[in-house]
Parts: C-alpha cells; structure tokens; sequence
C-alpha cells in the first residue's frame, strides 16, 4: 500500500529537521562564547600595516601642502616697483611658439626690429547691404 | 532592553548566529567569525539598536546578513581598486558551485560524513531557497520571521521553502548514492 503524500512530506521533513539539528550540533561546538567574540582580533585588524597608517596620513597632508602653495602663488601681489611676474609668463603661454614670441616682441636694438606689421592684414569684405524686407534687421519697430 | 539584557539575547543566539553567518560566508570559518563579531559589536555599541519590532533572533539575523553583505561588498570595491583577483571566499556563495562545495566542506570544517552532505547539497540550491531553509531549519524561525530576514514577501518565502525542501531532498538523495557507491 502506497504511503500517502501528506505523510511522506511530514516525514521528509523530520529527516531535514533531524539533519539540520545535527549539523548545528556540529557547529555549536565551535561557537565562541560572547567574550571571546568580542575580545577577539579580527582578520582586519591584523592585516593593518603601521606603515600603511603613515602613507594615509602622507596622502593627505602632500595634497593640502600643494594646494596650499598652488594657492599662495595665485593671491600673492608683487611688490611696488618690482617687474612684473605675471606678464610675461602670460605672454610666453599665450603664444604658440618661439617665433611667434619674437614676433610679438618689437627689440629696440635691432631699428625696430620685427613686427606684426610685416603680416598683411586679411582682406575686408564690405557689409552686406540689409534691405528693409530682411529678416535679420536688428532693431524692431513698434507702433503706438 | 538593558545592557544586561541584551548581552543575555546575545549569548542564547551565539551559536545559532554562528550558523547562519558561516552560512552566508560561503562555510568559511575565519570569515564567519568575522562577520559574527562584526554584527556582535554593531549590537553591543548601538550602531544596530532593537527596536521591539520583531523577535530579536529575528533581528540579530538580519543584522548578520546585512553584515556580511556589506563585507562583500567592500572586499569586491578592494579588488576593483588594488586590481587583485578576489578570493572566492569573499564573495557570496552561488547556486551550482557544487562540485566545490562538496569538496570544499570536509576541507574547512570538520563535519560529520552527514553534516557534510547536508552543506554539499545546500551550497547547490538557489540563494533564496538555501537561506529560508537555513533559517527555518536551522535557526528553527518561522517561515514569516525568514521572510522578514531574508527581505521578501511571506508568499514568496512560502514558495522557496517548498521548492527548496524538494530540491534538497533530491540533492541529498543524490549525493548519498554517489557516496556509497564510491565507498
């Protein structure tokens, strides 16, 4: 006579039951109690490396100093009479090469030496005439 | 709940806590232990305050699982950063991983020939089904407390229980022939 379904699912679950209980049985064994939990060195803080304490602290701080200075450089005024730091620095960097810097700078010695004159300008085209039907005048009239 | 108190709650949960947090660490002791006490002092310094809401077995558990999520998920950011592979250990335990999972238990734990088949077969179901059956069986909560636990619907845990129960079952039929067979 075939066992019912009803049963044989009981029954299956008594022997899961049985079998997890015994594994917990295993496992109770092994369990630290409270305090030695507690107390215990966790596996991360044995792998903290002391040195690795300092280059965190090193990071930071190398990061504030260049800020820092970075800083420093970009408020500091020059002092009266003193030549002028920033500009020729702007000069140097606006510029695409030596050529070009030499050009831009007219030497005195030389009669004048080079300048951007010797560069013809491109040449002007006229305006083109705006009729009055032209959707581009600028200005819009309003009648009251 | 008084210090006293809940170090008590502590203490009666310990060894079932263990369970569950080897459970959710892949079997691995070192690992288990220690999100264990990672959970233990969340408990114990307030970061994880019991509200009353629920048992605190209940609770507790979840505090186990929400640790050992999080562990898993800074040791993934870790590789990603160092540019290391990750150990397997630290990364959850996976359904189908059974030709290591059954190899893997006798090696880390010494279990019983049957406690070792029970973990074999349980690394080879779904997450879901082995955690509501993990919790159910072995941390004897009802199936609405493993829902709760497990952050899924009562309907839902009701389903991987009985299809997990069945699976297990099977597995376990299976496994049992293979080692007898071997001898």
């Amino acid at each position: 006579m075939a066992e019912p379904r009803n049963d044989r699912g009981k029954g299956d679950e008594l022997a899961l039951r049985g079998a997890f209980a015994r594994l917990r049985d295993d496992e109770a064994q092994r369990a630290p109690t409270l305090a030695e939990l507690v107390a215990r060195v966790s596996r991360e803080d044995a792998a903290r490396n002391p040195r690795l304490v300092w280059l965190r602290l090193a990071l930071p701080l190398t990061g504030a100093a260049m800020a820092g200075f970075a800083w420093w450089i970009s408020t500091s005024a020059p002092q009266p009479g003193a030549p002028t730091r920033s500009a020729p620095l702007i000069a140097l960097g606006s510029m695409h090469s030596p050529t070009d810097a030499l050009l831009a700078s007219p030497l005195p010695s030389l009669g004048g030496g080079f300048s951007n004159s010797l560069i013809p300008a491109p040449p002007v085209s006229p305006a083109p005439a705006l009729d009055s039907h032209s959707r581009t005048t600028p200005a819009r009239r309003f009648s009251v | 709940m008084t210090r006293p108190e809940l170090e008590q709650e502590l203490r009666n949960m310990l060894a079932v806590g263990r369970g569950w947090a080897l459970a959710q660490s892949n079997w691995n002791a070192t690992e288990a232990d220690d999100v264990l006490q990672a959970s233990v002092l969340k408990l114990l310094d307030g970061r994880a305050r019991f509200d009353g809401r629920s048992s605190f077995r209940t609770f507790a558990f979840g505090v186990i699982r929400q640790t050992a999520r999080e562990r898993r998920r800074r040791a993934l950011v870790r590789s990603l950063i160092l540019l290391r592979p990750i150990a397997r250990d630290e990364l959850a335990p996976r359904a189908g991983d059974a030709s290591r999972a059954s190899a893997a238990p006798d090696a880390r734990l010494d279990h019983s020939r049957e406690s070792a088949l029970l973990v074999a077969a349980l690394a080879q179901l779904p997450g879901r089904q082995r955690e509501i059956l993990h919790l159910v069986f072995y941390g004897e909560l009802t199936i609405e407390e493993a829902a709760r636990v497990a952050g899924v619907a009562l309907g839902t845990a009701r389903t991987h229980y009985a299809r997990g129960k069945q699976r297990l079952r099977e597995l376990l039929g299976d496994l049992a022939a293979d080692r007898d067979a071997n001898g």
